[in-house]
């Protein structure tokens, strides 16, 4: 039987047919493939940075680590089946609960969400490949790594047992002198750099890689719900780990940041936590609410009810969720008034959810629903998930949170939001894109029971726990007495877990017959009949996406057009230009953020082993913290800028300017190749860059003043006030590098290298005296960062400064040396325009900065 | 869903001019709500935390403070209401009503269509901005903060 094709091979159909030269353009199209494909074997494996092999890995690793911490879920489970069990003690028991919590959260939740965009996102946009490819690739080898070394703290018997929110003062060094907490720390440090970079990729091809024609509003929901999170991960990522490196410096570096004999204070680190824990709750929640949006429209085969309202949604959620996290806080002795602050939020961000399960039954409602496994997950989400959106709003209320907190109502309330809202989702995409993922369906049959098993067994397990809340359970305890009335309702959760374990190990099941046997069948490209672009590829998508990108006019392209290649002349030129020509290297299309019209084309990096390298040398760097083994942190951390300035280096074609085939052409198709400011996604990766920076200052200078209104007297008695004189020299030096970058950039836009090169190099000059005035300053400061919490927070932020002042340094350096190797002209500038936008950012960053250290102390 | 449907027709040559770069209003519409939510929290919150801790000047002057904050900050917002309603006027005036027709044409008119869509989408977010920054306003009316 004739298979039906592809929309995308349709459309290279009808291209060869109406070409003159089909020949030619059958060759030019296998060069292109072959640029694509990945060197052979093992090392091809190794040096990879295509998103679907990448995505296959990253995902299996992702559930290996689910089973992982749902192994600890059971035990714990098990433990409290029976009043007065003894199968596991105290001990064990506080790992278990903190290593199930930080697995689910920081290396299950997140990263399966991430998972999920790192393979969608090209395909639903249209475009050929994520934006940073060997970013893809560093991402998941430091995520494994980081993973790993996480593990590894099971594996020697040190696994942290302070909780997943680690609060202090039990995980400072006084009460947790082991390494567990170290592991805690630096293992997930690791993963969340993988986390926090790809907002990077996310963002830049969400706003600059989607296909001509998908303006704002014809983008799939899941889209915008991969917007919001990539913008929810800067802003929440960033004072995690800003938080962790504190409690770091805390434990082994002797600050006193959370030290309150010392002027600091323990509920710094819950609130620099919480800005970050509560917004991840959003940050999981909302591409799986995106999931959810896919799902419907394709199976009650009509488009979303209220698409705009749920847009608004999704923006209005990321938003709030930043305004919500002292609701984690209530008990801990803020000021009411203070907290009705946030209590009026947390219950305003009920609005939003609810406009998106309205849209949702709406869509069902009115459409033709067909009951597959992934709609039945998605109902599932519906009903259960509603259920703790409303205790949600009910421990938003200050009284009954005074109640409810640390009892098991918590408990049942957040898992009734995360398993409904994240975990059903994602069995739902993964029953849904798994023929796209892999190439092979999973069973229906065995779907329905998958589902049916985790639903009533996650019902049977987490609905008893509102009541055990409510007849007084505490949560953390390793056992209870009898007769408390617990007995009953503690069995049935028990059970409740074992059947959800049931299902997922049923799924594991279907999983290894259907998909790793291939005895699964083989499906159609685009077996649900569904109206977005990531079903218009053959399956699985091939090494290159799309040879013709698709034109949008509609946001159910496969059900409103009948040919993705039709619009106007000047992109339909662009697009089978692009089929024909480079084919030397891999390029895809840039275009407009707002109306997706065609702006550039863009070189995208193939196979490299950098980006192996540098994980490892990261890895390096953390686990050698964990043992104090500071030397060899620090080479760790020269090799790693060595090795990412070896990575970052433009190869031949590049910076001899041979992109477009000859030296001196520019334009490919009547489009720039050599691209620059907001066209270019390197210069929105600097400033994603800058963004990331900003955020870890403003948590630094958000702690300096929490730190000052906490302690009374700032700077203790015992300190002067700063001296004045030394740092005012040091800021107008650096003020003086800001037109000089500017200079530089004005230079080279004229062609003329000479004075880029001045200009970079008088900038660099201004740069190290004002960076070598402040540690001057800093040395004879009269306190030390061990003194107290003024200390800490004074060197914190200045160190923080004098950092992104040596990280402008080496970028400097590198952009100067190819100034001189003669890499750049008046159209190829885009590092010259980076180093000098980092630049406008550490000087504004240093003069916010001393305003902060040197003149507070003179107002407060 | 129809797969049936005929190619589109080549893009009209109607008389809809291409819309303008996109205004700094609508820029302001989409996100001065936000940011005006953002130094509401933040300000009534570090206003409490100065007043019970010692400094007595807040101390004395907080109820008017905190109201004042309410105040600037629902105007920021309601502004950028304004602004964001502005641009969706101009939009609607450029987009004939044909109400359910997801088949798009080509630009100019999708353009339009995407201004309207992001202005709303200010509008929107705006009100409910508003919305939320009287509801944290509220209780500065009946509780004490430092009790």
């Amino acid at each position: 039987m004739q298979r039906p094709l592809s929309a995308l091979a349709e459309t290279e159909q009808r291209a060869l047919a109406e070409s003159e030269d089909p020949d030619a353009a059958r060759a030019a199209a296998a060069e292109i493939r072959r640029t694509w494909h990945d060197p052979p074997g093992l090392w091809g494996w190794l040096v990879t940075v295509q998103n679907v092999p990448i995505v296959h890995r990253f995902m299996f690793t992702v559930f290996a680590f689910f089973l992982l911490g749902g192994v600890a879920a059971l035990l714990m489970r098990t433990q409290l089946a029976r009043p007065a069990n003894t199968i596991i003690g105290p001990a064990l028991y506080n790992q278990l609960f903190t290593v199930h919590g930080s697995v689910m959260v920081l290396l299950f939740a997140t990263p399966m969400m991430e998972a999920f965009g790192e393979f969608l996102l090209p395909v639903m946009l249209g475009a050929r490949e994520l934006p940073f490819p060997r970013m893809t690739a560093l991402l998941y080898w430091i995520y494994l790594f980081g993973g790993l070394m996480f593990f590894s703290s099971v594996l020697i018997g040190q696994a942290p047992d302070v909780g997943w929110f680690a609060y202090l003062p039990l995980s400072g060094a006084q009460y947790s002198p082991g390494l567990g907490v170290d592991f805690w720390l630096l293992g997930l440090d690791v993963a969340q750099i993988a986390a926090l970079g790809d907002a990077f990729e996310f963002l830049v091809a969400i706003l600059k890689f989607r296909a001509p024609g998908m303006t704002l509003d014809r983008m799939p929901l899941y889209l915008w719900a991969m917007l919001a999170m990539a913008v929810m991960l800067i802003l929440g990522f960033t004072p995690l780990i800003m938080a962790t490196l504190l409690l770091q410096a805390d434990r082994h570096f002797g600050t006193q940041f959370f030290n309150p004999a010392r002027g600091g204070d323990p509920v710094l680190w819950q609130h620099l936590f919480w800005i970050f824990g509560h917004p991840d709750v959003y940050i999981m929640f909302l591409p799986a609410t995106g999931i959810v949006s896919m799902i419907i429209p394709t199976f009650t085969r009509r488009p979303i009810a209220g698409y705009t309202l749920i847009a608004l949604a999704i923006v209005a959620t990321a938003f709030l969720s930043f305004g919500l996290w002292v609701h984690h806080m209530f008990a801990v002795g803020i000021a009411p008034l203070a907290l009705l602050f946030f209590t009026g939020a947390s219950m305003a961000i009920a609005i939003p959810s609810g406009i998106q399960i309205f849209a949702w039954i709406a869509s069902i409602w009115r459409g033709r629903p067909i009951y597959r496994t992934p709609l039945l997950f998605v109902i599932g989400m519906i009903v259960t998930f509603v259920i703790g959106g409303i205790s949600g709003v009910m421990v938003a209320s200050v009284p009954f949170d005074l109640q409810a907190t640390d009892s098991f109502f918590l408990v049942a309330h957040f898992h009734y939001v995360l398993i409904p809202g994240v975990l059903f989702p994602t069995f739902a995409g993964l029953y849904y894109w798994m023929p796209k993922i892999t190439g092979r369906m999973l069973s229906e049959r065995l779907g329905a029971c998958v589902f049916w098993l985790i639903f009533v067994g996650f019902n049977l397990t987490f609905f008893p726990m509102h009541l055990l809340g409510l007849l007084g359970m505490p949560r953390r305890i390793y056992t209870y007495q009898p007769d408390l009335g617990w007995d009953l309702p503690n069995l049935v959760a028990t059970g409740g877990a074992y059947l959800l374990a049931a299902g997922v190990a049923l799924f594991i099941c279907d999983w290894f017959w259907n998909v790793l046997l291939k005895r699964g069948r083989v499906p159609e490209d685009n077996p649900w009949q569904a109206g977005t672009l990531d079903w218009a590829t053959p399956t699985p998508p091939p090494d290159e996406g799309y040879l013709y990108l698709p034109i949008v006019r509609s946001r159910e392209p496969l059900w409103d057009q009948a040919r993705l290649d039709e619009g106007d002349e000047r992109t339909v030129r662009i697009i089978r230009g692009l089929a024909r020509f480079p084919t030397r290297w891999r390029a895809t299309l840039v275009t407009s953020v707002v109306d997706a019209e065609p702006e550039g084309i863009v070189r995208l990096a193939g196979p490299s082993f950098w980006p192996l390298v540098v994980a490892i040398l990261i890895t390096v760097i953390f686990g050698a913290e964990l043992f104090s083994a500071h030397a060899l942190a620090i080479l760790a951390m020269v090799l790693t800028i060595a090795a990412t300035i070896c990575w970052l280096w433009p190869p031949r074609e590049e910076r001899e300017l041979l992109l477009a085939g000859k030296r001196g052409q520019t334009t490919l198709h009547g489009l720039p190749v050599y691209l620059t400011g907001s066209r270019a996604p390197g210069w929105w990766g600097m400033l994603i860059t800058i963004a990331v920076l900003a955020v870890g200052s403003a948590c630094l200078i958000f702690s300096y003043y929490y730190l000052l209104v906490s302690s009374g007297a700032w700077p203790p008695p015992s300190i002067d006030r700063p001296a004045l004189p030394l740092a005012t020299l040091a800021m107008v030096l650096l003020f003086a590098t800001a037109p000089l970058a500017r200079w530089a950039e004005v230079g080279i836009r004229q062609g003329r290298r000479g004075v880029a090169a001045a200009g970079l190099g008088a900038s660099f000059a201004l740069s190290a005296v004002s960076g070598a005035l402040l540690l001057v300053d800093l040395a004879r400061a009269g306190f030390t960062h061990q003194t107290n919490a003024y200390g800490s927070a004074f060197f914190a932020l200045a160190g923080f400064q004098c950092l992104l002042l040596a990280g402008g340094l080496i970028v400097s350096a590198v952009v100067q040396v190819q100034t001189w190797l003669g890499y750049f002209n008046r159209f190829r500038y885009l590092a010259i325009q980076n180093a000098a936008l980092y630049q406008y950012f550490v000087v504004a960053n240093g003069l916010v900065t001393a305003a902060v250290l040197y003149l507070t102390p003179y107002v407060f | 869903m129809d797969p049936a449907l005929p190619p589109q027709p080549p893009p009209q040559a109607a008389a809809t001019p291409r819309p303008p770069p996109t205004p700094w209003t609508l820029w302001f519409g989409l996100f001065a709500g936000h940011v005006a939510w953002s130094l509401h929290l933040m300000g009534s919150y570090v206003l409490v935390a100065l007043a019970c801790h010692g400094q007595p000047a807040i101390a004395h002057a907080r109820a008017p403070l905190l109201h004042l904050t309410t105040l600037a900050a629902a105007a920021l917002a309601a502004g950028a209401g304004l602004a964001a309603y502005r641009v969706w006027r101009q939009a609607e005036r450029h987009l004939p009503h044909a109400a359910g027709d997801e088949r798009e044409p080509d630009q100019p008119r999708a353009g339009w269509r995407a201004r309207q869509f992001t202005s709303l989408l200010g509008l929107l977010l705006s009100a409910l901005f508003l919305y939320v920054i009287v509801l944290g306003g509220a209780p500065t009316f009946f509780v004490a903060p430092c009790q």
